[in-house]
């Protein structure tokens, strides 16, 4: 595809004896979204890592912009680490500028669009502070402007909601959505599976450095094949119920996930008995918190 | 090579807004100005002190010493001289016997506890050479009072005259330390902007964009510029202090031209042992500041390294008697303590060419070797955080290299 942005084949990377990525393939395309995720320790920051040049991988290829990874790939991508933080008694514009400079933007540049990014996150006025001077979420906000002064074509973001309230969160969100608009592509690591299920276009779960679930939303859903009913009830629940795996029952209220292939349909149909008042009935997709759980949750295979 | 000055300019216009940079810069000479103001207003006390109360004499020698009644007092009797001391009219007293020519035995009477008038020693041997050559020409008299001040002429194997003088190695002592502080200063503040971006995690952005040998070439260049910075301020500072005070200041240091002491030559010779030692111990220190979890743990661990460095400090009255000793031999071709005992050595003596290049091919071996480990390690350890590499993993990085 022409609009491939990255392309990971078969990535392994170990440290020491540990196998920290296994054969990991994926790609991201312009404009799209592709959220990363799996539990600590899967893999995730190591993935990020060898994107970003900053090690490289034991075996496997990775193509950024058709090209092999080189310095110059560095200036045209972005990145948000996990473990935030900026120069703590250095002033705010002063380090937009000088890290925005590092990927090659012009200082003038740099400040003057550095200088209208922070006033679109009504940080106006706080040019001159000192990061330490700043609340936790300001200081966010400061390091996601770091992360794209420069206009990058591949944004990867680790966990860019942890630790915002929800106002911030919302922010952040539309600007990650906004970048998207504008074409980049975007890497999103993150454990918040909600933000991931309304945001991302493909998901790539990797648990124990392998690779357990990749594809659209859709068809990760599609292929992880269990949807869920919720029931309201009064009356007793049946401890079995065909076509139904397990039941999370909260006296008046379950969620019962189905059997690969069991139809809604068939479980209220069984349900339907008497002793049992069924008040509302809903068949629902799974969550991705869902397929996490299933997939990185104790018992859980691999392969996808 | 654009990368390597923007991070070299933000290390040094970082550091050179640092307080403690400022005191180094400015204090250091400050001090030493005072201790200079203070030695020189002290010494002039002292001197009126002497003159203020005099001191009074009682000739049992015959030799006719004669009072000026105003700063020295003859009495006729030790009575009459004791009832003047003890009544303050005279500070002390000075008992010259009939064996004086013979034996040269003077005795000095003071009041309790008034000891320090023994200080007036050379006044007091002043008027007691004085007295003696009374009768004198006047030039043969000054000459006599005045007594020669003594210059040491060291000559090599072919008997050409190689300048040497305490003075001189005194000021290559300080030269040579000035440069150790100078290096280590910067040194260490490199280590510090190090440990700093990797505790508070900016060492990952950087490093998402630009590469690590590119962080540490900037981060070494921009402190060696905060180094020379240092150097030339103390310059100024040095020039412009015995410019403004320059009668006391030069009184203590004599009338010594200091090109005469420190040849063009040395400077360069110089200036190579400070790029090298520079070199050496900002690359050990940045790849210690790699390693480290903490700040605390990284001035721990440099202290190992910084060791070394001072040790010529330990021998020094070994370099005063045996400039070409094998301790200081060994000391000056030693790469970690080559250049302060080599600036040492080539101020208390002729040291052969062959030697400083030996020592010089030496440590610029060592400089490659130094930047080519660090390099390996900082790019290995900086994102290792929270645990230390032990030395068994540091191998195994070096031999992946």
């Amino acid at each position: 595809m022409g609009d491939q942005v990255v392309v990971a084949s078969a990535l392994s990377k170990s440290f020491g004896d540990t196998r920290v990525l296994k054969d990991v393939s994926f790609d991201v395309r312009k404009g799209e979204i592709l959220g990363l995720l799996g539990p600590n320790g899967a893999g995730k920051t190591t993935t990020i890592r060898i994107l970003m040049g900053i090690f490289g991988q034991d075996s496997g290829d990775v193509r950024i912009f058709g090209e092999m990874f080189s310095e110059a790939t560095k200036k045209r991508v972005g990145y948000l680490p996990e473990e935030r933080g900026l120069y703590r008694e250095a002033r705010v514009l002063e380090t937009l500028v000088y890290l925005a400079s590092l990927k090659g933007m012009p200082e003038g540049e740099a400040a003057a669009e550095g200088g209208r990014m922070l006033a679109g996150l009504g940080l106006a006025g706080y040019e001159k502070a000192k990061l330490s001077a700043l609340s936790k979420g300001m200081q966010q906000k400061v390091q996601f402007i770091a992360t794209v002064l420069h206009g990058p074509e591949l944004v990867v973001l680790d966990e860019p909601f942890a630790g915002l309230d929800p106002v911030n969160t919302n922010l952040v969100k539309n600007l990650i959505l906004g970048l998207k608009q504008g074409g980049t592509a975007i890497i999103l690591s993150t454990h918040m599976m909600e933000q991931a299920e309304r945001m991302c276009d493909r998901v790539m779960m990797i648990n124990k450095g392998a690779r357990v679930l990749y594809g659209s939303v859709p068809e990760v859903k599609a292929r992880y094949g269990k949807g869920s009913v919720r029931v309201e009830y009064s009356g007793k629940l049946p401890r079995k119920v065909a076509g139904v795996s397990a039941i999370d029952d909260f006296g008046a209220y379950a969620e019962m996930k189905l059997d690969k292939g069991a139809r809604p349909g068939d479980v209220l149909r069984a349900l339907v008995k008497p002793g049992i008042e069924i008040s509302r009935f809903e068949a629902s997709e799974p969550s991705l918190n869902d397929i996490f759980l299933e997939a990185v949750g104790p018992g859980s295979g691999s392969g996808a | 090579m654009a990368d390597i000055f923007k991070v070299a300019k933000r290390d040094y216009l970082e550091n050179v807004k640092r307080k403690s940079f400022l005191y180094v810069v400015f204090g250091l000479p400050l001090l030493m100005g005072i201790i200079f103001a203070v030695q020189a207003s002290f010494g002039s006390q002292m001197t009126s002190l002497q003159f203020n109360t005099p001191v009074g004499f009682v000739d049992a020698s015959g030799l006719g010493f004669q009072g000026n009644g105003n700063t020295t007092i003859g009495y006729a009797t030790v009575g009459d001289a004791k009832a003047a001391l003890l009544s303050e009219k005279v500070g002390s007293v000075m008992l010259v016997g009939p064996d004086y020519l013979a034996n040269g035995t003077v005795t000095v009477m003071v009041r309790e506890g008034d000891l320090t008038r023994t200080l007036n020693d050379k006044a007091m041997q002043a008027f007691l050479v004085g007295g003696l050559v009374k009768d004198l020409p006047p030039d043969v008299r000054a000459r006599i009072q005045n007594p020669p001040a003594m210059r040491t002429i060291e000559l090599d194997a072919s008997g050409n005259v190689v300048q040497s003088n305490l003075m001189k190695s005194i000021i290559a002592t300080g030269v040579g330390l000035l440069l150790l502080l100078t290096i280590f200063m910067s040194s260490s503040f490199l280590m510090q902007s190090v440990v700093e971006e990797k505790e508070n995690r900016v060492i990952e952005i950087l490093l998402s964009s630009i590469s690590a040998r590119d962080l540490m070439a900037g981060k070494i260049i921009g402190n060696g510029a905060l180094s020379l910075t240092q150097i030339i301020a103390w310059l100024l500072i040095s020039v412009a202090g015995i410019a403004y005070f320059g009668g006391p200041v030069m009184s203590l240091v004599g009338t010594i031209n200091p090109l005469e002491i420190i040849s063009p030559e040395m400077l360069a010779v110089y200036l190579l042992y400070f790029i090298g030692g520079f070199l050496l111990y900002s690359s050990l220190l940045a790849c210690i500041g790699s390693i480290s979890t903490s700040m605390r743990e990284s001035s721990q661990i440099s202290a190992i390294v910084v060791l070394p460095a001072a040790a010529p400090l330990w021998f020094i009255t070994v370099f005063m008697v045996e400039p070409n000793g094998q301790i200081a031999q060994f000391l000056s071709l030693f790469p970690f303590s080559a250049p302060l005992s080599m600036i040492m050595r080539m101020g208390m003596t002729a040291v052969p060419a062959a030697e400083i290049a030996a020592s010089l091919a030496m440590l610029f071996l060592t400089v490659v070797l130094a930047v080519w480990v660090s390099a390996k390690l900082f790019r290995a350890t900086i994102l290792m955080y929270g645990q230390r590499p032990g030395i068994a993993q540091m191998i195994s990085i070096l031999r992946q290299a």
